[in-house]
């Protein structure tokens, strides 16, 4: 049902640093999580591929492109993606410049393992369900999208709390024809009563306003 | 007191007499005397030389005939000012005629009439009063001197010689001036009855002389055109309240001056007689004449031929006696006269050689110390092994031995000068005789005034005795410092120009050194202050770079230990567990140690301003321009022709572009650097939309490939005696900047780049918006 579900999140480290990265994989395999590890920012966006689960840890001070950039340029592709931006020199401007621009995390080297693994975790879960609420308001658009014209008018009158016959009457349509609209939409949006019905389009409403 | 202006007054000469020339230099004597600074000279002058004189502007009054002033009137514009008096007996007059003369036993000779057939003797046909007057008179009668005298001659010499000649019967009819007669009488040269006068004229009450003619005014000075107006007023006035000449004798033709006559009558004198400036041209009368007697011409001709023979046997022992007699008079005035005018230029230019040759002794003089004391000044600059403090006083010594004064003084004066008085004044050189210190307080100025700074001031106290000079030695257009000396008042007030030079060159070094000083004392607190800054930044760089580098280990191990940690499940051995838990927890404290280290060791405080960058990269260059002046390398600035502002920490960007610099100064030193190229380190700016991209180039050999990673790490050095701090520090700065510092290979060499974000000014945001307006 879930497609992210169907894949284990991965947890992505960018540093120049062999140790440092090795490391950190060690820990992190410790508590099952799998990992990908890049020496430099160009070689993890040149693998990158948005959707999955899992989020990126990276250290600022790298060569050619750091730390501060590669995130900007992981949020270009996808910014909801979860960024960890781990420094082992870090001061308060540039942790501050680094939430701003939408930073999961900012960790100051050498790190605290539990708390280190607790915001992994954390950002796995909050990509998930952003990732999961993003398809099913993705999934409410398609169902709502194979509603025909006629069906869709009828499906407002509904939402409205009119009476078949009053739809009818503002629609030029026999009752008949407006009761078989009815039960057509409801199986189509797959809900069988009314109040799921609300629901459902109350749900699918505030998808539309957030995008 | 300025040398007097000589003026010149020209007087009509045509005969030589003492008595004449006497009244003229008395004239001018008198004038001199009663106009202050001029110095009249009178100048005897025949009429060419006269009229010659006049057109080359050398006078600048004439005194001359009335037919003469006329003439002038129209040529010059002349203008006569004072007219000559003459006495007689009680009467003065300012009038003159001419007299026609005979023997007393000359019966028939009465009216002009009876003048025909005679034989008629006169000066010159030049002559105003000797012949002109009575030449108007006979064409008045219908007598024509060419036609009706049996001979008409002219003398040259003098009136009273006719005189004479009309006594011993050498001619009938002579013309003379009136009041010459008289004159005679009065000198008993001739008996009173000896001579009667032919058409007397009865005008007593303007003039008391005999006369034969009408009257006209007596010869008058003139002023001409060019001539000052105001002198010649005065000159007018003055001649008019010259005493009256006095004298015991009857006639006295040069009693005084009187008002300036009219000069109607002349006017009418000259166009009868078709006289200057009313004669008619030549060819024109020439024409008209022939035109005119033809006929008559030719009979003229031919009886005058007839006629001549007979007279020329008659005639021709009297006229040669008559011609030599004047001949030699004329030679005899020529001579004298030129004697006297010799005689004067002469003592003249003798004169004006003598105080040329004084003048020219005093100049020498003044020029040669001068030259020694120029040459001692510049052997002091010049010379080397003293110190500049050791030069100021020896170009003081200089200076006041030079002036010959007995003490010399430099003061500084405090910077607050508007209301600074001489009490404040901080005594910086004393030389001489310091003890007159109190002389030279009391005798400055009391207060300074910028304006008159570039003055030199030379006071000379009568009460003391002595001589003060001062002046100031301007820093950058205000007096920073007074320079004063004292001394003896021999010395002269008006210190010569070349003198004067000599102090303002004096001052001016000064206030150059000192200048130069206050330059070398600023360069050098910037120096000091850059020190300060650079240590601060590596102290800062080593304690980051180093917890930097044990942090990576650190949290490897950290890492390492941790997940070790979590592998252990709960049947594992629990020492192990707990000895790798208590090493856990020492690398924790490592790190915590680490962190406190960094921070108690800051960056230092960034501040955020907004300046301009091109002004700090000049600043830079210029600091590091000596070094690399040395090494031959040359400094190069591109895109810093106008200011260009950015944001950032001011001191910090400095730091960053100092280090860059002196990195390229020193990546063009290395051996591997390309040969015979001329080493070149260029910093460019170039707006790159709202930023700044700062360039640091060089055309060494460039950074090597395995470098490259690396040149930024802290403790990494490609330079045998680096720390590997310095590029640390850029990049740590360039970060704080939210920037980055970049390296790069060029074709020439190596490049470092950094922007910092770019500060458009109000101005130009405003302008930028109202020229959006309009279009």
């Amino acid at each position: 049902m879930n497609p992210t579900s169907n894949h284990a999140p991965c947890v992505y480290i960018v540093d120049d640093d062999q140790q440092v990265r090795e490391s950190l994989e060690w820990l992190l395999e410790s508590v099952n999580l799998p990992t990908k590890l890049y020496q430099n920012g160009q070689e993890f966006l040149d693998a990158f591929t948005t959707g999955l689960p899992g989020c990126v840890i990276l250290d600022v001070r790298m060569p050619k492109m750091n730390g501060m950039e590669l995130h900007l340029a992981i949020k270009q592709i996808d910014p909801n993606f979860p960024v960890i931006i781990v420094t082992g020199h870090a001061d308060v401007p540039m942790a501050i410049r680094a939430m701003k621009e939408g930073a999961f995390d900012f960790i100051e080297k050498p790190y605290n393992d539990q708390h280190m693994l607790e915001r992994i975790q954390a950002a796995i879960h909050e990509y998930n369900s952003l990732q999961q609420d993003h398809q099913r308001s993705q999934e409410l658009k398609k169902r709502f999208d194979s509603l025909s014209k006629r069906e869709q008018q009828v499906l407002q009158g509904i939402l409205q709390g009119k009476p078949n016959k009053l739809i009818a009457d503002e629609l030029f349509i026999s009752i008949k024809t407006v009761e078989v609209h009815r039960s057509n939409l409801m199986s189509k949006l797959e809900v069988k009563t009314v109040t799921d019905l609300v629901r459902l389009a109350i749900e699918a409403k505030k998808d539309d306003a957030t995008p | 007191m300025a040398a007097a202006q000589t003026v010149s007054i020209g007087v009509l000469n045509q005969h030589h007499d003492p008595e004449e020339d006497a009244f003229w230099s008395k004239t001018a004597q008198y004038l001199s005397h009663n106009i202050p600074g001029y110095n009249f000279t009178i100048k005897l002058m025949g009429l060419e030389c006269l009229n010659q004189a006049i057109e080359k502007q050398q006078l600048a009054f004439v005194i001359t005939n009335p037919a003469n002033i006329v003439a002038l009137q129209k040529s010059e514009d002349a203008r006569p000012i004072a007219t000559l008096q003459t006495r007689y007996q009680t009467q003065v007059s300012s009038y003159l005629g001419a007299v026609l003369i005979a023997r007393a036993d000359r019966n028939k000779l009465k009216r002009l009439s009876d003048l025909k057939n005679q034989s008629v003797m006169a000066v010159s046909p030049s002559e105003f009063d000797g012949y002109q007057i009575i030449e108007r008179e006979l064409l008045l009668a219908g007598l024509s001197p060419e036609k009706d005298f049996f001979e008409m001659l002219f003398t040259n010499g003098s009136q009273k010689n006719i005189v004479k000649a009309i006594v011993n019967d050498e001619a009938d009819i002579g013309i003379v001036r009136s009041g010459i007669l008289e004159n005679m009488i009065a000198d008993k040269e001739i008996q009173p009855g000896q001579i009667k006068i032919i058409h007397p004229q009865d005008t007593p009450n303007y003039l008391p002389m005999h006369s034969s003619s009408m009257l006209y005014p007596n010869w008058s000075m003139v002023k001409l055109n060019h001539t000052d107006i105001a002198l010649a007023r005065q000159v007018a006035i003055t001649l008019k309240s010259m005493p009256k000449h006095e004298s015991t004798l009857d006639y006295d033709p040069f009693y005084g001056w009187t008002q300036a006559a009219d000069l109607t009558t002349v006017n009418g004198l000259l166009q009868a007689l078709k006289l200057p400036p009313y004669a008619p041209s030549k060819e024109v009368s020439l024409k008209q004449i022939l035109k005119e007697h033809e006929s008559v011409t030719l009979l003229v001709l031919t009886f005058m031929l007839v006629l001549t023979f007979f007279t020329v046997r008659l005639s021709r022992v009297n006229r040669k006696l008559a011609a030599s007699q004047s001949e030699l008079a004329k030679h005899r005035d020529n001579l004298e006269q030129e004697v006297i005018e010799r005689t004067k230029e002469l003592s003249s230019v003798n004169k004006a050689l003598e105080q040329d040759i004084i003048a020219r002794e005093t100049i020498e003089e003044t020029l040669r110390r001068s030259r020694s004391a120029l040459q001692g000044f510049y052997e002091i600059t010049v010379n080397p092994e003293l110190t500049q403090h050791e030069k100021l006083a020896a170009l003081i010594k200089l200076a006041r031995d030079h002036f010959a004064m007995d003490a010399a003084f430099l003061y500084k004066i405090p910077p607050q000068d508007a209301e600074s008085t001489r009490q404040q004044l901080d005594l910086c050189v004393a030389d001489g005789n310091t003890e007159m210190e109190d002389d030279i307080l009391a005798n400055l100025p009391q207060h300074f005034d910028k304006n008159e700074s570039g003055e030199i001031k030379c006071v000379k106290n009568e009460q003391d005795n002595k001589c003060y000079i001062s002046l100031y030695v301007m820093v950058e257009n205000t007096p920073h410092c007074l320079l004063a000396f004292v001394g003896n008042s021999k010395l002269n007030p008006n210190i010569a120009q070349v003198d004067q030079e000599l102090l303002r060159l004096l001052s001016q070094w000064i206030g150059s050194s000192i200048e130069r000083q206050t330059i070398e004392d600023e360069r050098e607190k910037y120096r000091s202050q850059l020190g300060k800054v650079t240590r601060l930044f590596t102290v800062g760089e080593i304690a980051s770079g180093l917890a930097h580098e044990i942090n990576q280990p650190l949290t490897a191990s950290i890492n390492y230990i941790s997940g070790s940690l979590r592998r252990l499940d709960d049947n594992s051995d629990t020492t192990v567990k707990t000895g790798l838990e208590r090493s856990l927890g020492s690398l924790n404290q490592a790190s915590q140690i680490i962190r406190r280290m960094r921070d108690f060791v800051q960056m230092g405080i960034h501040r955020e301003e907004t300046f301009d960058l091109v002004r700090l990269i000049k600043r830079v260059l210029d600091l590091l321009e000596i070094e690399s002046g040395q090494q031959s390398i040359s400094l190069q600035s591109v895109g810093t022709d106008k200011p260009v502002l950015v944001k950032g920490d001011q001191v910090q960007i400095e730091q960053v572009i100092l280090n860059l610099v002196r990195n390229a100064i020193e990546a063009t030193q290395l051996q591997n650097a390309k040969p015979n190229t001329k080493r070149v380190v260029t910093v460019s700016l170039t707006t790159i939309g709202d930023q700044v991209e700062v360039s640091v180039a060089d055309n060494g050999p460039g950074i090597e490939d395995s470098e490259i990673e690396h040149i930024f790490d802290a403790f990494h050095s490609t330079k045998p005696d680096g720390m590997g701090l310095g590029l640390a520090i850029c990049r740590s700065i360039i970060e704080t900047h939210n920037s980055r510092l970049d390296a790069r290979n060029t074709e020439q060499g190596a490049e470092f780049i950094f922007r910092l974000p770019h500060v458009t000014t109000q101005y130009e945001t405003k302008s930028y918006e109202t020229s959006k307006r309009k279009t």
